[in-house]
C-alpha cells in the first residue's frame, strides 16, 4: 500500500453532455452547471479538507455530464489550484467523450497537464449504437479524424469502454478495434444497472475467452497493451498478500455536484436534486459527517452473501457504486458482478499462468519488476517526446510550405 | 436521482474451492527471472537511448545483458532445439518423433499464415554458409531446414556411432593396431571402405576407394580413405547444415536480415513419450486396411493425434520464432 495520503475530489462541472448514452448514471441532461462562486467554494472547501486529513496529494478529476463543456471554467479551477496548493502535489483527471478535444482545448488541458481519458464503446456502429448524439446525428467520422490527433498528442492515452449486454458479445471485437487504432490502455467498465441474465454473461464469457486469446498474441508479439479486466485481476493475486487499496466512499474520495452538495462517489450525484439520503454536506455547510460514516460503514461493511468465498480478496465487492446501481442497496454485493468475477478470473489466471510460464518479458517485468512504474514512465516519455518532436517538425515544414 | 433498475436474476454464489493459480506471488517470485529476462524496451526508445550513448548503463540498471528486443526469444537456438543430436543404436522408451510430413505440414502453415511463401529445397548461399533449405521465402530472406538424417551434417550436428571417422587419431590407431593384430586392422580397413562406398550411392568414387585399398602401408591406405571421406562430406556440407553454419546463423554474421530457423526433428519438445498401448493396437487395425490410400489417412490420422501435443508446441515455437524475428528486423 502507498504511504503517501491521497484525497481524490471529483468536480461535477456540469449536468449538461452532448451525447446520450442510455446507461449514463449522471442524470438528466440538462443545462445546469457549477457556478463560477460555487467552484471558487469547491476549491476551497477542497484544499481546507486536504490540509484537515493531512493529504500530500491531492488529485482533482473533472466530470460532468460532459466537463469540456465548460473547458473555461475547468481551466480556471485547474489554475485557481496550481496557485493555491502549496506544499500539495496536485493531480489532475478528466473524463471525456473526446467530441470537444481539439486542438485549442488539448493545448490548454496539457498546460495544465490534465490527464486525459476518453470514453468510446468500440468501432463506430457500436460507438453510436449505445452513444447516441441528441438529435442522432452520426459522428464516426468525426472520430475517425479525431483519434489519430489525440493519440499524436498522447500514444498513452486510457480509453474506457463500457459493456452492455447489448454489445456483449462484441466487447473483443471493440478493444481490437481500438488497439488497432493505437490505444494502449484499456479500461473496461460493465453496466451494472443493466439486466445482465445469465445468457448475456455467457456471451460475455465468450468474448473475453477470444480477448484473453488475443492479449496473450500481442505479449507475445512484443506489443504493450494494457486491457484492465485483465491486468487488474492478475495483479489481485500478485499482490494478495498486501492490504488491497480499495476506494475509500466519502472519505478520502467525495463529489462536488454542481450545486456544491456533496456526495460520496461519482454514481450518487445523479440529478442532485430533492432530498437524497446519499448526500453527505455541501459546501456551504461542510461534511454532515454522520451521514458520511453511516454510508461509509454500510459500504465498507461485510457482505454475509459472499461467505467465505475464496475470490474473496480479489473481486470487486468493495465497489458501494457497483452494489449500489446493481442492487439499490450499499451493503449488498452485487449478483452480476459475482457473476463477472467469478467468469473473468479463471480466464485472466490462465492466461498469465502461460505467459508466466512462456516467461514473456513483457508480462514478468509488467508485473513483478517494482520499477517497471518508472522504466514505463521513462520509455512512454521518450516516445511522447519524439511523437511531439515529429509533430512539431511536421506542422513547421507544412507551414513553412505554405 | 434516477433509482436503480430491477434486481437482475443472477445470485451471488460464493465459489468453494478455487485452485492456485500457476503464477508466482510479489513473495513467491524469484527475482532472477528479473535478471535472466531483461526488460523489453521498444526499438524506439533503444535508437533513442543509443543515439545519447547511454545504452551500457542502462543495460547495466535493468538486466546483465543487452536486451532481446521487445523481450521475445528465439525458441529455435542450438542451446534450445536439442543439437548436436546423438543417435543411439539401441534402447527401450525412445521417444516417438513427429514425421517430416506433419510437422513440414504445421512449419508451412504458420509461414503462410504470416504472409511468407516458402519455396522448396533452395539452397541458401552467403560467404562459408552453404546449405540446402527445407523452404525459403527469398524476398522476405526468411526460411527453415527440418533438421534429421538427410539434412544435418554428420560431421559435427549429428554425432553417430556409424559415421566413420578417420582423424590423425583413428590412422595412428589403426597403425598401432597393425602391430598387434594385422588381421583386425584390415577388417577394420575393409570396413571403412564399406561404409564410404555407402555414403557414395551413385558410385562416383568406388574406383577411388579401391585404388586406396590396393595401397601397401596402412598409412596409405587410411590417409588416402581420409582424403575421400573428407570430400564426401564436403559435398554433404553444401547440401547438410552443420552447427558451425546454425552458430554464424545466429550471430547473423552474413546478413542481419536473414532468417532461417533450425527445426531439429529430434527435439524433444516435439516429441510425445513412452510406448502406448491403445496407438499401438490403433496402428496395428488400421495397418490391416486393404486401400492404399485408406491406409496411409489412417495411419496420419493416428499419428496426428498422438502427436498432437508435440505439433501444437512445434506451432507454437514456429509462431513465436516468426514474432523474435520480426521484432528483429524480419519484414511482415
Amino acid at each position: 500500500m502507498s504511504s503517501s495520503r491521497k484525497l481524490s475530489v471529483t468536480f461535477h462541472l456540469t449536468h449538461d453532455c452532448n451525447l446520450r448514452c442510455p446507461y449514463c448514471y449522471t442524470g438528466a441532461k440538462v443545462g445546469r452547471h457549477m457556478t463560477d462562486e460555487v467552484a471558487t467554494k469547491a476549491v476551497d472547501f477542497s484544499l481546507a479538507e486536504a490540509r484537515h486529513q493531512q493529504a500530500d496529494h491531492l488529485e482533482i478529476v473533472f466530470f460532468g455530464g460532459e466537463p469540456l463543456m465548460r473547458l473555461q471554467q475547468l481551466c480556471d479551477v485547474a489554475d485557481q489550484f496550481l496557485e493555491r496548493a502549496e506544499g500539495l502535489r496536485l493531480s489532475f483527471k478528466l473524463s471525456t467523450n473526446g467530441l470537444l478535444l481539439n486542438e485549442t482545448t488539448r493545448r490548454a488541458l496539457a498546460k495544465r497537464k490534465v490527464y486525459v481519458s476518453v470514453s468510446l464503446d468500440g468501432d463506430p456502429a457500436t460507438q453510436e449504437q449505445q452513444r447516441p448524439t441528441p438529435n442522432g446525428r452520426p459522428y464516426a467520422d468525426q472520430l475517425a479524424q479525431m483519434i489519430p490527433e489525440w493519440l499524436e498528442w498522447n500514444p498513452c492515452m486510457n480509453v474506457t469502454t463500457v459493456v452492455t449486454p447489448a454489445v456483449a458479445d462484441r466487447l473483443d471485437q471493440s478493444v481490437g478495434w481500438l488497439v488497432r487504432q493505437g490505444f494502449s490502455y484499456i479500461s473496461i467498465a460493465l453496466d451494472f444497472s443493466a439486466d445482465w441474465s445469465a445468457a448475456s454473461m455467457a456471451r460475455l464469457e465468450k468474448s473475453l475467452n477470444r480477448l484473453a486469446e488475443t492479449y496473450v498474441r500481442w505479449h507475445r508479439d512484443g506489443r504493450k497493451v494494457f486491457v484492465s479486466c485483465f491486468d487488474s485481476r492478475i495483479q489481485s493475486h500478485i499482490r494478495s498478500n498486501e492490504t488491497q487499496c480499495a476506494c475509500s466512499f466519502g472519505l478520502r474520495e467525495f463529489s462536488i455536484a454542481p450545486s456544491g452538495r456533496l456526495y460520496p462517489c461519482v454514481q450518487f450525484v445523479g440529478d442532485d436534486v430533492g432530498d437524497s439520503q446519499y448526500r453527505i454536506g455541501d459546501i456551504l455547510t461542510g461534511f454532515d459527517e454522520t451521514s458520511r460514516l453511516s454510508l461509509h460503514q454500510q459500504a465498507k461493511g461485510d457482505k454475509s452473501e459472499c461467505g467465505d468465498c475464496s475470490l474473496s480478496g480479489r473481486c470487486s465487492k468493495w465497489c458501494a457504486c457497483i452494489n449500489w446501481t446493481s442492487t439499490g442497496r450499499l451493503d449488498l454485493a452485487s449478483p452480476a458482478l459475482c457473476h463477472y468475477e467469478q467468469m473473468l478470473i479463471p480466464i485472466a489466471d490462465r492466461i498469465a499462468t502461460e505467459l508466466f510460464k512462456k516467461r514473456n518479458a513483457h508480462f514478468i517485468h509488467r508485473h513483478y519488476n517494482p520499477s517497471y512504474p518508472v522504466l514505463d514512465f521513462v520509455e512512454n516519455l521518450v516516445i511522447e517526446e519524439r511523437t511531439q518532436r515529429d509533430h512539431e517538425r511536421t506542422t513547421h515544414a507544412a507551414t513553412t510550405e505554405s | 436521482m434516477s433509482e436503480p433498475r430491477t434486481q437482475p436474476p443472477l445470485k451471488v454464489e460464493p465459489v468453494r474451492r478455487y485452485r492456485r493459480p500457476g503464477y508466482p506471488t510479489s513473495e513467491d517470485f524469484d527475482p532472477a527471472v528479473l535478471l535472466a529476462h531483461p526488460y523489453p524496451f521498444s526499438s524506439r526508445f533503444r535508437t533513442w537511448v543509443t543515439t545519447f550513448g547511454a545504452s551500457s548503463l542502462l543495460c547495466s540498471w535493468v538486466g546483465a545483458e543487452p536486451p532481446e528486443a521487445n523481450g521475445l526469444e528465439n525458441p529455435l537456438t542450438i542451446a534450445k532445439n536439442g543439437l548436436p543430436y546423438r543417435s543411439s543404436p539401441f534402447g527401450t522408451g525412445m521417444p516417438s518423433y513427429i514425421s517430416e510430413d506433419l510437422a513440414r505440414q504445421v512449419i508451412e502453415r504458420v509461414f503462410r499464415e504470416a504472409g511468407y511463401e516458402l519455396k522448396q529445397g533452395e539452397q541458401y548461399r552467403k560467404g562459408d554458409v552453404v546449405f540446402t533449405t527445407s523452404g525459403y521465402d527469398p524476398g522476405a530472406r526468411v526460411g527453415y531446414v527440418w533438421g534429421d538424417w538427410e539434412s544435418l551434417d554428420r560431421r559435427d550436428a549429428i554425432i553417430d556411432w556409424s559415421t566413420p571417422k578417420l582423424g590423425e587419431a583413428e590412422i595412428k590407431n589403426l597403425i598401432k593396431q597393425e602391430a598387434q593384430d594385422p588381421a583386425a586392422c584390415s577388417a577394420q580397413l575393409e570396413r571403412l571402405a564399406g561404409q564410404l562406398k555407402r555414403m557414395d550411392p551413385e558410385g562416383k568414387r568406388t574406383k577411388a576407394i579401391d585404388e586406396a585399398m590396393a595401397r601397401k602401408s596402412v598409412r596409405g591406405k587410411a590417409e588416402t580413405l581420409a582424403l575421400i571421406l573428407d570430400e564426401i562430406q564436403s559435398e554433404e556440407g553444401d547440401e547438410r547444415i552443420s552447427l558451425e553454419e546454425m552458430k554464424a546463423l545466429e550471430e547473423r554474421k552474413n546478413g542481419e536480415h536473414d532468417f532461417i530457423a533450425v527445426i531439429n526433428r529430434y527435439d524433444l519438445r516435439f516429441a510425445s513419450h513412452g510406448w502406448d498401448r491403445d496407438l499401438h493396437e490403433k496402428q496395428m487395425k488400421a495397418r490391416q486396411i486393404e486401400n492404399e490410400d485408406e491406409r496411409r489417412a489412417a495411419l496420419e490420422k493416428i499419428e496426428k493425434e498422438h502427436a498432437a501435443k508435440g505439433l501444437k508446441e512445434l506451432e507454437e515455437a514456429v509462431s513465436d520464432y516468426l514474432s523474435w524475428a520480426r521484432s528483429q528486423g524480419l519484414q511482415n
